[in-house]
């Protein structure tokens, strides 16, 4: 009890150094917090001339219903977060009880459109970007109510959070309106995607972990003579984003909405894509780019990296870690962001945004109180809720060793046999709206241990890449959203497909400024027309 | 006895139907029917003046049309040839085992389809052996799509749909059979004369019913198997709609889309209804 009560004076002293930014009534607000959630009974007693935040009642009279979808990964243990630990401690704290209700897994967004038909929306929803036309359309439809009237005095972390600091203000605020709760990142974290290659493969070779296109070339055709059953690469630019960005920055592209100097750019229509297919449609002739690469699915990969039957692909770095913990005479490494020249500037890293508009959550119309819900949320952003949401329940999941949390063998070497991956969504809260502590200093299967931990931040420190081309999270009107919407719906599959037959050759390259003109009658001009007036606006704004 | 086909109908085609009015609105989820802006025919036109549009009314014409021409036949075929076996085991055994397929769901089918047509698949294999230069990612081989889609059609269905045919195939009076061997009528003299004629009111039917649905192809196989090296022949109008009118939210669009089909396909089952009544005075009404 002496150990607890060391550590809730250290956060209180936290608490009062913290909430300095956000003016001295709420700073004061937020102190008491957080002293009256370390003990229940005794905040009860005293306290009675400024009122606690927490808990907000002590007869569990208050229940919300709580709509998220269960990861993929806490479903392999629990059906429901109501056995999250660290969702239990919040409900403990805050005297709230919480209903939870998920889709089933993998159909999230189908359920979400349904639960929005049905009109009969839950107190709080997860995921509230899932609303057809973004969450501001969401308000403006009347699903998710307006918080800003409710942050100063129900949660004034969260409000400290989001006015404190101007990047994080810029991107929470829309329109001079709070629709939402979001997972805001105290600092960036270290990148998380990377290209994969066989590091005992290299070390056959005689090479070095590959840096530039022509490294890579080296390694791909020193695997076609002497690895007869093994394809060299499998890059997919019609999948996901962060690979489009790994491979397109050597081209000085990304791979989504990205600005220049100001000047919102795609690389749909950037003269570089060009050049870019060129190499790749060279790589896929050569040999080098599996024929496969297109039909095939992203379990698919990775079960053809880890029986040797490739040598290079993109994945994230923690998901390949953990895999590799499981074979045999298997050793691999991940590489920095590939490039022209070794002493090419790149741009093209992570983006920088503060907050992760994915996971956040919105307040539906159809909450009775309101105010309970608001101060809920704000949980996740008091110094408790942080420690809470991040590394799980003090005692159980961690101990406060020399100022730091240490996790506890429950997290790391778990006595039921839990994975480090499925301890992260069952003991502690991995997404969803709160202060985000980075995965390299809170996340079990990171920090497992110095290897996995140097793994991830390998080539994080990189000096020749930068952010400077991320994109903002914009905020477009309902008009706008739908017309852009409309123009990259019919231009996003012509580009897919255009890409892929660019690199198997099925079309050839001198065709592109056919390409190009397609994409001016497809309206594509406009569409970036509408995200550089709502990237001016938000510079602006 | 009807009611429970009734209700079935009342309830999961007749009820929807008021429905489809959203198609001509700008349909909000929140709002709901009753709130949804009204935009007379803008969802049409939009579809019409995509890019997409003629490529998906092609590809679907062709491949039911495809369809209709190899998978059709190949049930009847295979009913006769069933029909001709004397040994009762061994028939017994060959339409089992051709009934098999139909009852693997067709996310598996597709699976053991892309595993088949990798580069180091079972296809690519036979293709080796019969002295092919390269092996081939089959599927994203944009010629090959139709091919693999109906091939896969025909294995999958071909022993299933032909229970129809062996059924009204035993109705019909062997003494027919006695008389043409007595007249000295060969095997193929008494399937043509006898056999196909017993059959043909069973198969006019049938062949409506395919024709009416000429501008529908299932979606799930179509997204199990295509990807964008494939899309210029493999995507067809339901594919189309999964995409743009459910992933992406879409309703009103995918609505206004899918009434363009259904009307097509009502069209379609008139008027060939009237062009089989006229040749062979078997038909639906």
């Amino acid at each position: 009890m002496k150990k607890v009560y060391r550590v809730f004076a250290l956060l209180a002293a936290m608490a009062m150094l913290g909430g300095c930014g956000g003016g001295g009534e709420s700073s004061s607000e937020s102190e008491s917090s957080t002293a009256s959630s370390t003990d229940v009974s005794q905040a009860e007693s005293s306290e009675t001339a400024d009122a606690p935040l927490y808990p907000v009642v002590t007869d569990g009279s208050i229940t919300l219903e709580y709509w998220m979808p269960l990861d993929a990964t806490a479903a392999q243990v629990v059906s429901s977060y109501a056995e999250n630990t660290a969702y239990q401690k919040a409900q403990e704290v805050t005297g709230i009880n919480i209903e939870f209700i998920h889709p089933t897994v993998g159909e999230a967004q189908s359920q979400f459109n349904l639960l929005i038909v049905s009109g009969d929306l839950p107190d709080m929803i997860q995921y509230a970007a899932f609303y057809s036309g973004g969450v501001y359309q969401g308000y403006e439809d009347g699903a998710y109510v307006d918080l800003t009237p409710y942050l100063e005095e129900c949660a004034p972390d969260y409000y400290a959070l989001i006015n404190e600091d101007e990047d994080i203000h810029r991107e929470v605020y829309k329109n001079d309106k709070v629709i939402t709760f979001e997972r805001t990142n105290l600092e960036q974290d270290a990148p998380y995607y990377r290209p994969m290659v066989r590091s005992d493969w290299l070390e056959e070779f005689g090479m070095d972990v590959p840096r530039t296109l022509d490294d890579y070339e080296a390694y791909f055709q020193a695997i076609l003579d002497n690895k007869p059953d093994a394809d060299p690469a499998i890059i997919n630019l019609t999948g996901i984003e962060s690979e489009r960005d790994l491979w397109m920055g050597a081209y000085d592209m990304k791979g989504e909405w990205y600005v220049v100097d100001g000047v919102v750019t795609h690389y749909y229509d950037n003269p570089n894509l060009r050049d870019f297919l060129t190499k790749m449609n060279e790589w896929y002739e050569a040999g080098y780019i599996s024929r496969d690469f297109a039909a095939l699915t992203q379990e698919q990969i990775n079960t053809l990296f880890d029986s040797g039957q490739l040598g290079m692909y993109s994945q994230s770095v923690d998901n390949q870690y953990s895999r590799a913990q499981q074979l045999e005479n298997f050793s691999f490494t991940s590489c920095p962001n590939p490039r022209l020249t070794e002493d090419q500037k790149l741009h093209n890293g992570p983006s920088n945004n503060r907050v992760t508009a994915r996971y956040s959550t919105a307040i539906t119309s159809s909450c009775e109180n309101i105010e309970a819900a608001v101060k809920f949320l704000n949980y996740g952003y008091t110094d408790e809720g942080i420690l809470t949401y991040n590394y799980g329940v003090e005692g159980e999941a961690w101990n406060m060793v020399d100022g730091e949390p240490q996790y506890t063998d429950l997290m790391l070497n778990n006595p039921d046999g839990l994975t480090t991956s499925q301890v992260a969504y069952i003991y502690r809260v991995h997404f969803g709206p709160k202060a985000v502590v980075p995965d390299t200093k809170c996340l079990p299967g990171v920090i497992k241990d110095q290897e996995s931990l140097d793994f991830r931040l390998l080539w994080s420190d990189d000096p020749n890449i930068d952010s400077d081309y991320s994109m903002p999270v914009l905020t477009l009107t309902a008009e706008e959203t739908q017309e852009r919407a409309d123009i990259i719906a019919e231009v996003s599959p012509y580009v897919s497909e255009m890409m892929m037959k660019f690199i198997t050759g099925a079309e050839s390259l001198d065709n592109f400024d056919t390409y190009l003109e397609t994409l001016n009658s497809l309206n594509f001009p406009r569409a970036k027309e509408i995200t550089q007036a709502a990237y001016d606006r938000y510079m602006e704004g | 006895m009807a009611l429970p086909v009734v209700l079935w109908y009342l309830i999961f085609s007749y009820a929807p139907m008021p429905g489809l009015a959203i198609a001509f609105q700008d349909f909000n989820l929140y709002k709901g029917f009753t709130g949804s802006e009204w935009v007379g025919f803008e969802n049409f036109i939009r579809f019409f003046s995509s890019p997409y549009c003629w490529r998906l009314i092609r590809n679907t014409f062709v491949l039911s049309m495809y369809s209709i021409i190899f998978s059709f036949p190949t049930p009847i075929i295979f009913a006769l040839m069933v029909n001709e076996l004397q040994n009762r085991v061994f028939k017994k055994t060959v339409q089992t085992i051709s009934y098999m397929p139909h009852f693997i769901s067709t996310v598996v089918v597709c699976g053991m389809i892309c595993d088949f047509c990798r580069t180091d698949g079972l296809f690519n294999d036979i293709r080796m052996l019969f002295g092919a230069s390269e092996r081939l990612s089959l599927l994203s081989e944009v010629d090959l799509f139709r091919g693999i889609f109906i091939g896969s059609g025909i294995w999958q269905g071909m022993g299933w749909s032909s229970i129809i045919y062996l059924a009204t195939l035993s109705s019909i009076d062997p003494s027919l059979y006695d008389a043409a061997y007595i007249d000295g009528a060969g095997r193929f003299q008494r399937i043509w004369h006898i056999t196909l004629p017993g059959i043909i009111p069973v198969i006019a039917v049938q062949l409506i019913m395919r024709l009416g649905s000429v501008l529908s192809v299932g979606f799930e196989k179509i997204i199990l198997l295509y990807n964008p090296m494939t899309y210029e022949k493999a995507d067809v109008i339901s594919s189309y709609i999964y995409r743009y009118g459910l992933q992406q939210a879409n309703y009103s669009y995918g609505a206004a889309v899918g009434i363009f089909n259904s009307v097509v396909n009502i069209a379609c089952l008139v008027i060939f209804n009237r062009i089989v009544r006229n040749l062979t005075e078997s038909s639906l009404w």
